[in-house]
Parts: C-alpha cells; structure tokens; sequence
C-alpha cells in the first residue's frame, strides 16, 4: 500500500516536463490514485471490520448416534453480503462414524470463499457427538457435542487469522407427536484470539414436522450473541438467520441412505448476511 | 460466565446423571434367526414404557421405525432398551436390517 502512494507520488513530482509525458505522467497518477484509494479501503475493511466471519455452511447438530453407521457428510452454502457482513460461501466434506451406541466422531476439511479474499482452505475439524441417555428416557433427549477445528492459516503459523477453537455445549431435542424440536446452546472458546473474544456463545434451532421420511418441513435459526469483540453484545450486533428448511432421507438398497436438507436463511440482524442458502447431503452406509 | 449459563448447564448435568426412575411398564421383543418375536406387540396408549430387544442371533441386528422416530443398532447376543410413549391408540411398525439376501425382519407395535 505505502509503496503503490509513494510511487505515485514520485511520478507527479517527476522533472520530466514533456507534455505528453506530463499528461502520461497525470493520467497514470489519476488512475494510481484510484487504486491506491480502493487498496487503502480494502485494508481499512479487512482491518477494522472486527467481525467473525459467519458460516454459511452451518448445520444442525443432533443428540442422536447410531452404532455402527458411517456417513459421508457434504454441506455448503452461500451467504449474500449485508450491512456489516461480505459475501461468503462455505463448503465441508466429511467422513462419520457412529463408533459406539454413545459417540459419534467425524473428521471435515472446510473450504471457505469470501469477497474480496477469495477462495481457500479453512479449516479442519474434529466432530464428537455423546448421546446422554436413550432417547424418549427424559422429558428431553440429551447430547453434547465436541468439535475441535484448526483453521487452515493458524496450520501454517500465519498471525492473520484465529487460532485453534473447541466448540462445545448440550444438543437437546424433544419430540412432539410428529413434530420435533432441537436446541442447541454451543460456547466456542478460541486458544488464539487475538482480534475477538476468546469465548462466543452461540444456539442452533429446528422445528420440524415430520410429515413423511423422504419430506419434512421445518424452520431452522442460527445465532451468535456476539459478531466481534464481546462475549455478549445487544442484539443489533448479534447474528441471527432464521428461514425455511426441507429435509429428508431416501432409503438405498442393503441399509443405504441419501439424507439431504435444504434451508433459506434470512437475516434479522446488521450483522448476519442478509440471506444464506444452505445444503447438506449425507450418504450413509 | 453469566449465571443463567451456569445455571441451564447445572440443570442439563443433573438431569444427565440423575438416574432413570423407571416405572414405566417393560416388554420385550427377542429376535431369533432374523424374526422379531412377537412380531406383534401390544402396549397400552397414552403410557410411556421401555421396550427391551434381546438380540439371540449371532449377528447384529437394527431396531428401526420412522413412526416411532427410532433407531438403534443391536448388537448379536446383546439387549438395548427403547424408550417409547406415550403413543396415540394405533399401529406403529417398525424393521430390522436390512440385509444382503433381500430379508427384513418386520414387526408391529400396537397401542390401544
């Protein structure tokens, strides 16, 4: 940056007074300045926006483990900019296993794409689901999750971005005839913060219907209370994205099955992208 | 970390270790070669009860059933207990593995 402004400046206080050279000279220094202006607003966005980026590959997490079952595990999603967020879209791929009647584990590699940086690798993650009991024993189905992910850059030692975070909270889920009903209360505490706060609370919602296994129709909501530098913040500088979902699960031959959901997501808040399609497609076998 | 945080994880933790007061009714479904038996139970509506499934067979079976919201793996010769209820009067079927030679155990709990 610095160096762009001073060779520009170089150039129109050149000695070279040839006309056309001058008028090279100042047209070079008008399109120079342009840019200079636009990198030095660039930096200023990268470096005062002091907000987590929002994952618009977010997904809901369930209290439930099969045994025994393995699953690959595709999810992604688009997030349009809104007032205080750029455009991001997220994409993960996963392998689980339901190692016991009790643990769930995935491994994930996560790619991120975001306006202006572009496209790269984000992050690896650990994914540890532990069912609490069996489901129907309590007035509420109880899981905790567990999911530990290293961020791509923290990998290669760059000061740029957060260091290695655990994500971790109960997954409570109940069932209502032929609705169900999951709240997840998930506290991410960051080991290298060095921009934000090192703890972030966040939930996860769903109410769905039930309706048939291969449609159910339901509302999902992500949040945050926090976009930066506060554990807890008002609610204008909290995330929030609450919208329509559709999932289902379509059985294969010899106990396969393709589960998808599909959510709409718009958000309530200056701080949530204005809109976030989101998908998920598990193949479980 | 704020007190109501504390607060709903201490709730949630007691509610996780506290143990199940079970005075729900039980009954038990055995598989025997791949067959659920009986492949029609009858429980009573409107009551929660635990359902054991005693797996005699050598080989791992499942417990599953969409209208139940159930699913569970059984290992062979092992016993899980499903939790159910309080179901609406009415037939709720559920399967087994489904395996390689095309078999699936069927079953049918009835609540009435």
């Amino acid at each position: 940056m610095a160096h762009c402004c001073l060779t520009n400046s170089g150039l129109a206080h050149s000695g070279r007074c040839a006309a056309n050279r001058e008028q090279r000279a100042s047209t070079e220094f008008v399109i120079g300045r342009a840019t200079c202006h636009a990198l030095v607003g660039m930096a200023l966005l990268l470096g005062t926006e002091r907000a987590l980026a929002v994952n618009a590959g977010d997904y809901l997490f369930t209290p439930t483990v099969t045994q025994g079952e393995r699953e690959i595990d595709l999810y992604g999603g688009t997030g349009s900019s809104g007032d205080k967020t750029r455009m991001e879209s997220n994409a993960g791929l996963g392998f689980g296993y339901g190692v016991t009647q009790r643990w769930f584990t995935e491994l994930d590699i996560a790619y991120r794409w975001q306006s202006p940086v572009g496209t790269g690798l984000d992050a690896f993650e650990w994914e540890n689901i532990i069912q609490i009991g069996e489901p129907g024993q309590w007035p509420v189905d109880i899981g905790m999750l567990c999911n530990i992910e290293k961020p791509y850059e923290a990998s290669r030692n760059s000061p740029q971005t957060e260091g290695t975070s655990i994500k971790f909270g109960p997954l409570l889920q109940k069932d209502i005839g032929k609705i169900e009903v999951n709240f997840n209360l998930l506290l991410t505490h960051f080991f290298q913060s060095s921009q934000f706060s090192s703890t972030q609370f966040g939930y996860q919602s769903q109410i769905k219907y039930r309706y048939s296994p291969p449609l159910e129709v339901g509302i999902q909501a992500f949040g945050r209370l926090s976009s930066g530098g506060q554990t807890w913040a008002a609610y204008p500088t909290q995330v929030l994205r609450v919208g329509p979902v559709v999932l289902g699960r379509l059985r294969l031959p010899q106990e396969r099955s393709l589960s998808y959901n599909v959510g709409f997501l718009m958000g309530t808040t200056q701080h949530s992208p204005d809109q976030t399609l989101r998908i998920q497609v598990e193949y479980e076998f | 970390m704020p007190l109501q945080i504390r607060g709903m994880i201490l709730a949630l933790a007691m509610v996780a270790i506290t143990p199940a007061i079970s005075a729900e009714p039980e009954f038990v479904i055995q598989i025997k070669n791949h067959q659920f038996i009986p492949a029609e139970l009858r429980i009573p509506a409107d009551v929660k009860v635990q359902i054991v499934v005693d797996n005699q067979d050598d080989t791992a079976e499942e417990f599953e059933s969409y209208s139940l919201n159930r699913e569970k793996h059984v290992p062979p010769k092992s016993r899980i207990t499903l939790y159910i209820g309080p179901l609406a009067a009415g037939r709720y079927v559920y399967q087994g593995e489904d395996r390689a030679d095309g078999v699936v155990a069927l079953g049918v709990i009835e609540a009435r």
